[in-house]
């Protein structure tokens, strides 16, 4: 890891745009705060917890085309939508939106090598910068994260009075250092670093901790899987996908054909296991027909299967889905419940 | 008035007149209330009302759930003023039978959705509220009076100056807002009266809507979704509200309501025996294809 202190942003942004960089950070929309792509560092906002969309949108796409395809009398056409390289992109987000990087890699690089995904995620370089303060529905230290936490990140910065102090997590990190050395100084006193995101982990809650393990080891017994208490715990929600569409560890998706007469495209869009379709089957049966059943699916992906498919979280603990959630669905107040009953 | 819920929810549950009360209860971010399902007399202590109970049981009570019949079958929900007319919709298009609900009507004075901002901003409908006492509903909670419904279309600043807007406007106007849909869908999930068993937008053979986040699969969704609530939207506004990326969806039903108190002479949600105007027809009608 090599450490150092950023003085001005700004010089960090030049050095970026100048190595042509696309750039993606939290902007004000209204009353959001989104990521999107800047075009100017005047876009940038700092004054923001969490944006209303993850780091995720940017890497594993809305909507992705696949390949195009023609056709006529004689024969049909079918091009491949990948393309050789992908623009340069960074991403500033949160810490968490970092971590769960590491969540999708595991998915999108594991078993099968997801082409569109890994292509940009090559050519992306996810600049996480430490939180300052947390709201109401940030639980990210409830799953294992930190509001300054480097795993999933290839930098780190953590606002100082007067600059950022700069970590890298990667050798991606190390090379964009090293390449622009005149723009960092060297790494003051740690303790301005940790000094400034103390009031985060103060306003962090702290009555979920160790809840994860305990979860798991009620998940991970399989009585429980018909157990009378998940409709109890999930009768409220309604089934939207608001939830797992903001996420920035859920990447269920779903492949269309969007066509006219004699051309179209086949196209990758995210899907939601929230969904009364998501599961059904040809013949009609619907394995999971009702709304507990959908909810207890991705409570389970989050705290028992990405864990034991790939040791990673499922859940980084941003409270997006808590945020949005029209009904006050809480998977906090299901983690607290959960753990009771795992005692 | 907490009190007097509480005691009817007790009762209701305690003679089996109905198997769960669905109604607000405590979130834990304070700002905020969230539905409850109570089916255990015990538990009615956790039933709240104040000016945080946004969301619309209503829709609780739409089929699409499945939560009558499959999880309850006597179900007891409360209804503030601009819910119960949501629920009026569902009984006018036998989506529900208010022989098997008990609605129980609470008392409101408007809702406020940021609720520890300083100026406490209340929504529009609250501002044009014509049922602060809800009408229709088995049982009334709290005592404010009766007033008489409001039949005209009355727009909120937003819509009323959206209107004077050139079409190329509006149109850019739109672009821009639907620009952001990232097709959860979470505004059907909300929606009471968002009640088809199978939306047109699930169906994939063929598909009708398409599901990528384009310009294309956005327009139609949020048009089809308008259009299929011309005459039946009440205004509650949890579409808007439920949207994740902030769509001010109202304004399109605002325009829906508005074209329908001008051709019709109709607003929706006010009597449980009247007819909507676009799913009957009467040999009066104008138009030539329905005769």
């Amino acid at each position: 890891m090599r450490e150092g202190k950023l003085r001005d942003f700004s010089d960090l942004f030049q050095a970026l745009t100048g190595d042509n960089y696309r750039i993606v950070g939290p902007t004000r929309r209204g009353d959001d705060v989104v990521l999107a792509e800047l075009s100017s560092m005047e876009e940038y906002e700092a004054d923001y917890v969490c944006t209303a969309n993850s780091a995720k949108d940017f890497i594993f796409a809305r909507t992705e085309p696949i390949l195009a395809y023609d056709y006529d009398a004689a024969e049909t056409r079918v091009r491949d939508l990948l393309l050789d390289v992908y623009p340069p992109t960074v991403i500033f987000c949160r810490p968490c939106d970092a971590r769960g990087m590491q969540s999708l890699d595991a998915v999108f690089a594991g078993e099968y090598e997801d082409e569109f995904y890994l292509k940009r995620r090559a050519a992306a370089v996810i600049v996480a910068v430490s939180c300052t303060a947390a709201d109401d529905a940030c639980f990210c230290t409830s799953t294992g994260g930190r509001p300054d936490g480097v795993e999933g990140a290839d930098i780190l910065l953590t606002p100082l009075e007067d600059g950022f102090y700069v970590e890298t997590g990667s050798t991606k990190g190390e090379e964009l250092l090293a390449r622009h050395e005149k723009v960092f100084a060297p790494a003051p006193e740690r303790a301005l670093r940790d000094k400034a995101i103390e009031k985060a982990y103060k306003d962090l809650r702290h009555d979920l901790a160790e809840t994860p393990e305990r979860i798991k080891a009620w998940l991970d017994d399989y009585d429980n899987y018909d157990s009378e208490k998940w409709p109890k715990m999930a009768f409220r929600c309604l089934s939207c996908g608001a939830c797992t569409f903001v996420c920035p560890t859920c990447h269920c998706f779903d492949i269309v054909d969007e066509g006219k007469l004699g051309a179209g495209e086949r196209k990758r869009n995210w899907d939601a296991c929230q969904f009364d379709h998501f599961t059904l089957h040809a013949s009609g049966h619907n394995p999971r027909g009702r709304q507990p059943l959908r909810w207890r699916n991705r409570f389970t992906c989050k705290f028992k299967i990405f864990l034991d498919k790939w040791n990673l979280p499922g859940c980084v603990g941003c409270g997006r889905c808590i945020r949005v959630c029209p009904v006050g669905q809480d998977i906090t107040e299901v983690m607290g419940a959960v753990a009771e009953q795992g005692e | 008035m907490e009190t007097q819920l509480r005691e009817l929810a007790k009762k209701l549950l305690e003679s089996g007149e109905a198997d769960v009360v669905i109604g607000y209860g405590k979130h834990h971010d304070e700002r905020r209330r969230a539905p409850v399902f109570i089916t255990d007399p015990a538990d009615v202590e956790r039933l709240v009302f104040d000016e945080r109970c946004l969301n619309n049981l209503a829709g609780y009570l739409n089929k699409r759930y499945k939560l009558l019949g499959a999880e309850f079958s006597k179900p007891a929900v409360v209804l503030k003023g601009c819910d119960a007319k949501a629920a009026v919709g569902l009984i006018q298009e036998a989506q529900l039978d208010p022989e098997k609900v008990t609605l129980i009507g609470v008392c409101c004075s408007g809702v406020v959705p940021n609720f520890d901002a300083a100026d406490g901003e209340r929504p529009f409908k609250c501002e044009i509220c014509d049922v602060h006492r809800p009408r229709h509903t088995a049982h009334v909670i709290g005592d404010l009076p009766e007033e008489a419904p409001r039949t005209e279309y009355a727009p909120s600043e937003l819509a009323a100056e959206l209107a004077k807007k050139s079409r190329e406007e509006r149109y850019a106007f739109w672009r821009e807002e639907l620009a952001k849909c990232i097709r959860c869908h979470a505004c059907r999930a909300a929606c009471p009266l968002c009640s088809c068993e199978r939306c047109i937008a699930d169906s994939n053979q063929p598909q009708w809507v398409p599901t990528s986040g384009h310009e294309l699969g956005s327009w139609s969704w949020n048009i089809v979704r308008a259009f299929h609530l011309a005459g039946r939207c009440i205004g509650c506004g949890e579409c808007q509200r439920a949207c994740p990326v902030g769509i001010p969806l109202d304004l399109l039903n605002q325009h829906l309501r508005k074209i329908v108190s001008e051709r019709f002479g109709y607003v929706a949600g006010l009597d449980p025996e009247s007819r909507p105007p676009l799913t009957t027809y009467t040999e009066k009608d104008a138009e030539e294809f329905i005769r």
